[in-house]
């Protein structure tokens, strides 16, 4: 057990330092896209937008935009990236001829997605503290580890789909019917308590709505207790459920 | 001699497939073990069963008395494996690629960067430690990988096709590592579909097709009992053909046999050869001592070239 963790922590390793040689391209579309949201939608839209639950329209979507790059990063690390791994560089095939087992990789995989997740909700935190609102080092904390559970959540979901794929192409399919939704229809924009019944109750089949309700309450400090004792729970019990399957079919894929 | 490794009507499936259907054989200390055949015949699939990359679907597999099935992870940080095809980190540099490694199959961080120098010059390819894998040639990359796959200080090295593809200079190069590493006691299992590769360097060998043992001894052993001597080659025309039947038809003294690159005869004794080439009126493309590719051919009746 020792030993496995050991080996998953130097494939994580291994894949920071893959990830260093190009950090700043690395990097860019999470940190940057969630700054044009907040230009174009938050202020664009937020210009019609007197107001949205007490808050101004582009402080209303910083939350959830803070969160959902855990969901991106993770997303596109567990699809291309992980798929390459698998099926092109042989990245998975040389380690399979080290210590290193299936069981190593996958649990080395979801390490680093969690771990990309804090890295980018840190990031993209630190963005909003600079252009919306003053430092606040409990907020930078809490939201970091938010960071990790959603990346770990989001990236077993990715590596779940990954494990249906037949071909790379086949993740644009991927994007546009499952993360984009999710995305959507996070609560990032607008409050799902304010839809219809049922598009509440689709709403919570979504990990990613579970993050955004606990950042906002975390960002705006109101109701945490109650949230946090719906929420997090939900997220953490996906996560597993997740990564569960996850592990299973990817189990697979990599040793036949 | 101690036995490494047991093989018992191993068998793999994929699907309908049975691309290895029944294997047994043993590995001894200190011998280098050949497993040949040509593509498709099931080498590679065997090969990631022995290293426990892929599991079997039946028979029984015991290495240094353990199941690679149960215990591969305790198994691979004994083995040193050069797989078929490189699988480098390509953003990484020779030295980089090294270094994960050597943590992978567990080198302590302070001795890490000595061994992987050690290597590198031992592959003689330390002027080239700073080069991204980009930047070398197939050889190269050929050769680090094996610095890669002897950074556990193996007991028991795995090369599958080392030197396909390779260019002459190199798979000398590579032979000649291949015959240092087995001086110093290590045992080895290399899979090729090169005769003369597993002529030079195997003691003995299995022949694959089909996923089956076809032929298991000595590369000398069955060479003997298949098809002792030596074979003329002619370049192949419609008249010596018929001549060649006429001629040898009811002969027992000659095996004929005829592909696509022309037709060769074989005889215990060359000096009968060389009177068949006279009574032919035909000068013979080449004359040689027989080979595993004859034993191949005769075996299966196909060019070990085919792919299946």
């Amino acid at each position: 057990m020792l030993e496995s963790l050991k080996l998953s922590l130097l494939i994580t390793r291994k894949h920071w330092a893959v990830y260093r040689k190009s950090f700043f391209s690395n990097i860019l579309p999470t940190v940057t896209d969630p700054i044009f949201y907040l230009f174009s939608i938050g202020m664009g839209v937020g210009a019609y937008v007197i107001e949205l639950g007490g808050h101004e329209y582009v402080s209303y979507i910083a939350p959830g935009l803070i969160a959902s790059a855990a969901l991106w990063t993770s997303f596109f690390e567990t699809s291309y990236n992980f798929y390459i791994r698998l099926s092109y560089d042989g990245s998975y095939k040389a380690m399979m001829t080290t210590p290193i087992g299936p069981k190593e990789i996958i649990f080395g995989e979801l390490l680093w997605v969690g771990i990309k997740g804090a890295g980018m909700c840190l990031g993209v935190c630190l963005v909003v503290f600079a252009l919306l609102r003053q430092f606040d080092v409990i907020f930078l904390f809490s939201i970091t580890l938010l960071g990790a559970l959603l990346g770990f959540t989001c990236g077993a979901l990715g590596l779940l789909a990954t494990s249906f794929v037949k071909n790379i192409n086949q993740f644009q399919t991927i994007y546009a019917l499952l993360i984009s939704p999710l995305f959507f229809f996070s609560g990032t924009f607008f409050p799902i308590k304010d839809l219809s019944p049922l598009a509440q109750k689709l709403a919570l089949l979504n990990p990613l709505y579970y993050g955004i309700e606990i950042a906002q309450a975390l960002y705006w400090k109101k109701d945490i207790a109650d949230t946090l004792s719906l929420f997090l729970p939900l997220l953490i019990l996906s996560g597993l459920v997740l990564g569960f399957f996850a592990y299973r079919r990817i189990y697979r894929l990599l040793y036949k | 001699m101690r036995q490494i490794l047991r093989a018992e009507n191993v068998e793999k499936h994929f699907g309908e497939l049975k691309a290895v259907a029944g294997v047994s054989f043993e590995v001894y200390a200190g011998e280098c073990f050949g497993i040949l055949g040509p593509n498709g015949a099931g080498k590679s699939t065997l090969i990631t069963c022995l290293y426990g990359a892929s599991a079997r679907d039946a028979g029984k597999l015991s290495i240094f008395e353990l199941d690679p099935q149960i215990n591969g992870r305790h198994l691979r940080a004994r083995m040193g494996i050069v797989p078929q095809d490189n699988c480098l980190d390509e953003s990484m540099n020779v030295y980089e690629n090294m270094m994960h490694f050597a943590a992978f199959v567990g080198v302590k961080a302070g001795e890490r960067r000595g061994r992987v120098e050690t290597l590198l010059k031992f592959m003689s390819i330390d002027h080239k430690k700073n080069a991204t894998v980009k930047q070398l040639s197939g050889g190269m990359q050929r050769r680090l990988v094996f610095a890669r796959a002897l950074l556990s200080e193996p007991e028991l090295i795995i090369l599958d096709e080392p030197t396909t593809g390779l260019d002459p200079a190199v798979r000398h190069l590579i032979w000649q590592k291949i015959t240092e590493l087995k001086l110093r006691s290590g045992t080895t299992i290399l899979t090729t579909h090169y005769m003369d590769e597993a002529e030079r360097l195997c003691d003995r060998l299995i022949i694959m097709d089909k996923g089956k043992i076809a032929a298991l001894g000595s590369p000398a052993s069955l060479i003997h009992k298949h098809c002792p001597g030596y074979v003329a080659s002619f370049d192949l025309s419609e008249g010596l053909k018929e001549k060649v039947r006429l001629k040898l038809e009811d002969s027992s003294e000659f095996k004929t046999l005829e592909d696509q690159t022309g037709i060769h005869i074989r005889s215990a004794q060359i000096e009968a050869l060389v009177r068949l080439t006279k009574d032919l009126q035909t000068e013979a493309r080449l004359i040689r001592p027989s080979n595993l590719e004859d034993v191949f051919l005769t075996i299966t009746g196909k060019d070990l070239s085919a792919d299946a």
